[in-house]
């Protein structure tokens, strides 16, 4: 996710925002994947599933290798970050 | 403190990655097919061996079984890096023999393993030949066929 998140950095996620509403278009969020909390975007969103995507392309993994996601493995929505 | 840190550490704190692999881009079909190489080579060399000194012999077979079971696995392993850290789906859409063509290499580079097959150690290198040419597609360059400098012969994949 560089250079929007660096190595080491510090985020906050909120569990609470996708209770009231489902993730959106270009929303960072954090979701659990292969046992761990990745950090990703939300780039496509296809029939209630998302396609999340890295910043850094060449290099990221996200939904080109592990697919859509379902919104119950979104853990929440990154708003802040430092 | 501010109230903002004070607030920060009241929360759970779990680490989370945002880039998983280490970024570093670097990957390489050489390794593959220097392998693929080698596992030829110790076939050949397996299958032309003659002495009539048995002790020596069977030293030789081992330290020769002995090389070519590590080729085997080093192959496997870059391959394995290539197939689930390098190829996304998009490059299997684009390419769509890029799946069979790494699971033939595997089962070919397994049959060489096992046995002295020459077809089957031929099969391996040019199943690496062939996923190095598609790596070279992917990276936008232009791959070339050399001539190996290797006493097998053959070729190498490398790019313009």
């Amino acid at each position: 996710m560089e250079p929007t998140i660096q190595n080491g950095g510090t985020v906050l996620v909120s569990n609470l925002l996708y209770l009231f509403q489902n993730p959106r278009i270009d929303d960072i969020v954090a979701v659990g994947e292969a046992g761990k909390v990745l950090i990703k975007r939300v780039t496509g969103i296809h029939k209630g599933n998302y396609f999340l995507a890295g910043d850094n392309q060449q290099d990221s993994l996200d939904s080109r290798k592990f697919g859509l996601v379902a919104k119950q493995n979104i853990l929440g929505k990154v708003i802040y970050k430092r | 403190m501010n109230i903002s840190k004070v607030f920060l550490k009241l929360l759970p704190e779990k680490i989370a990655f945002a880039h998983c692999d280490i970024p570093c881009g670097i990957y390489d079909p050489y390794v593959v097919q220097r392998a693929a190489h080698t596992i030829l080579r110790m076939t050949q060399l397996l299958a032309e061996l003659k002495s009539d000194d048995q002790k020596k012999m069977v030293h030789d077979i081992a330290r020769m079984t002995h090389v070519k079971e590590e080729h085997v696995n080093l192959l496997e392993e870059e391959l394995d890096t290539l197939r689930n850290d390098y190829f996304k789906e998009e490059h299997f859409k684009t390419y769509p023999n890029l799946e069979s063509l790494f699971r033939e290499t595997l089962k070919a580079a397994s049959k060489a393993r096992q046995e002295i097959n020459m077809e089957a150690a031929k099969e391996t290198l040019s199943g690496a030949q062939e996923i190095a040419e598609i790596f070279f597609k992917t990276k936008n360059v232009e791959p070339i066929r050399v001539k190996s400098v290797y006493p097998t012969g053959g070729e190498i994949v490398l790019h313009k």
